[in-house]
């Protein structure tokens, strides 16, 4: 299976957000107690938006992605194993679903608010925002989270082979970008 | 152009620079303003401080070998014998010891058979790696990491299915399917028995490399050729890939039916068949759904499709109606409601419901009969239907 590509339950669970059809699932098992959510949400959240800001472009999306996997975390009746990659979960997933929504209002509403990206930033940064959401997911979390292709593969739901090969072409892509740029 | 290490620096210090905008606690950082104004200081090579580095032996290698790497993907996609050149491109030094299987310019797999000569080695500056050993007229290509995904975008089956050897105990997933214990050394490789297999990852040291092939245990030759001959024969060129894998699910998540290549070429087609039972608006059809297939290998049962394909014409037709309501079309908008409130009884959509599909579908039905365009529009983000091509 490809990183939650065209469709399935798991590509209905992410655009559904719901409880009840949850990608997290399979890291929950353990109840989180009052303390312990307080204490990552001092210490995850900065991290938390970094990633949520890259992925999605904005930084308010970034700071309401991780407002709401918060909320999700602290509502979840479910027990956790492993609250941390739970909540990166929830914030890619999230994250992810800012992309799209973004791409749905950029068709129907007559201003388009695209991404917000100062003109100023930096080339790449722009370049990067002109990938696939899933090559620049993966991109993220290669370059910026540094996390091994395992890793990448379980938050993408997807083989390595795949993760391997969404960073591989998205690094490439961006190489003949900065090229065409060049000429 | 620059070289796949310029641009990965350049995307890490992209990335931390725009990152550094959010200080710890949550909160737009002076310091950064960097999501607006990266400095030149902290876009310099080594100026920012706290930016994410691999280590200092990465990074060494990754510079010194970052021409090889260009090349290296040339290699992999041509594929023709002329493009490969014994030692690697034209300049560099030859392999310093073929019988061995211990070079100086790259890292690479070494075994210890003297009847295989190492003839070409190469590392991407992802660390991937690509060796070839080659006796008579036999030939074995190793690779890891991106260039291993390049292998295996090539091949007709699911990973799952081309990579079984019993016989020789050794499988070729071995090849792939790595874990890397440590950046300098030792993937992890097992046979399909769970035995360290023959092969071991060594770095540019040639005495180190020496000692490390010293200690491996012997080929077990006839595995070794089987592997071989395997690893020459499996690339198969992509047009003899078919989406029809004839392999089916076994239901619950992966739903049932049959396993379908998406990355094949005549994916398109199949795709089409499957959908012709599924109604969609006047001139609309499935081109975006299509245009969407991946380009890695990836497979997924019909029924998954077929559920992301209803929920895809649920999309359009929602569009449809959106678009009747705006040019005052009463008798499309009358049409596209019958569809609508049809929706939530889509086979596909129904058996994979997880929870709150349909009842999105219902929601967006009732809220169009109310005539509620805003309404439908904040379900259909709620939803995200990212295509609704009669609204375009």
């Amino acid at each position: 299976m490809g990183c939650n590509v065209l469709g399935g339950v798991a590509h209905l669970c992410l655009w559904m957000a719901d409880e009840e059809c949850d990608l997290t699932s399979d890291v929950r098992q353990s109840r989180l107690p009052d303390s312990l959510f307080d204490e990552l949400y001092r210490d995850e959240r900065a991290g938390l938006v970094r990633l949520a800001l890259l992925v999605t472009g904005s930084r308010a999306a970034a700071e309401d992605v991780v407002q709401e996997s918060f909320l999700r975390l602290r509502s979840t009746s479910a027990e956790l194993t492993d609250p941390v990659r739970y909540l990166r979960r929830i914030v890619m997933n999230e994250a992810r679903q800012v992309l799209r929504r973004r791409e749905v209002e950029r068709r129907y509403r007559t201003s388009d608010p695209g991404l917000v990206l100062p003109p100023e930033l930096d080339e790449m940064w722009r370049l990067l925002a002109g990938l696939s959401e899933k090559r620049r997911v993966a991109l993220v979390l290669r370059y910026y989270e540094d996390l091994p292709f395992s890793e990448i593969a379980r938050l993408m739901d997807c083989p390595e082979s795949t993760a391997r090969s969404l960073v591989h072409r998205g690094l490439k892509s961006l190489r003949r970008r900065l090229d065409a740029d060049f000429d | 152009m620059p070289t796949l290490t310029e641009t990965e620096d350049r995307l890490r210090r992209a990335l931390e620079a725009v990152a550094s905008s959010v200080n710890d606690s949550g909160q737009p950082s002076d310091q950064a303003a960097a999501a607006s104004e990266p400095s030149a200081t902290q876009l310099a090579p080594g100026g920012l401080s706290g930016l994410r580095r691999r280590s200092p032996l990465l990074v060494f290698v990754a510079s010194f070998l970052a021409v090889l790497a260009v090349g290296a993907i040339s290699v992999l996609t041509m594929q023709t014998e002329s493009d490969l050149e014994v030692g690697g491109p034209a300049g560099q030094a030859p392999i310093s010891d073929p019988a061995s299987g211990l070079g100086m310019d790259s890292t690479y797999f070494a075994f210890d058979d003297p009847s295989w000569t190492l003839t070409v080695a190469y590392t991407e500056s992802d660390s991937s790696t690509y060796s070839r050993y080659e006796r008579d007229d036999e030939r074995v290509d190793i690779a890891t990491g991106s260039f291993a995904s390049e292998i295996l975008d090539q091949r007709p089956e699911r990973p799952e299915t081309i990579l079984t050897m019993n016989a020789s105990q050794v499988t070729e997933r071995s090849f792939f399917e790595t874990g890397n214990s440590s950046e300098e050394s030792s993937f992890n490789w097992t046979t399909s028995d769970g035995l360290p297999v023959l092969v071991t990852f060594l770095q540019m040291n040639p005495q180190q490399g020496l000692e490390a092939s010293a200690a491996l245990r012997p080929i077990d030759s006839e595995a070794w050729q089987q592997l071989a001959a395997t690893a020459v024969h499996t690339t198969t060129p992509e047009s003899e890939l078919r989406a029809r894998t004839g392999e089916f699910g076994t239901g619950g998540e992966e739903g049932f039916g049959e396993w379908i290549r998406l990355d094949a070429p005549d994916a398109p087609q199949v795709i089409l068949e499957m959908s012709e039972g599924i109604e969609l608006p006047p001139g609309q059809t499935f081109d975006r759904w299509i245009e969407n297939l991946p380009d890695e290998p990836t497979s997924q049962t019909e029924d998954g499709i077929m559920s992301s394909l209803e929920f895809h014409a649920g999309c359009i037709w929602t569009g449809y109606w959106l678009e009747a309501v705006a040019n005052k079309d009463t008798t499309a908008q009358a049409q596209a409601q019958a569809i609508l409130d049809d929706i939530p009884t889509w086979p596909a959509m129904n058996a994979s419901d997880g929870g709150g599909v349909i009842d999105a579908w219902r929601r967006n039905a009732e809220l169009a009969a109310a005539g509620d365009v805003q309404g439908v529009l904040d379900n259909l983000y709620t939803n995200n239907c990212t295509d609704l091509r009669g609204m375009q």
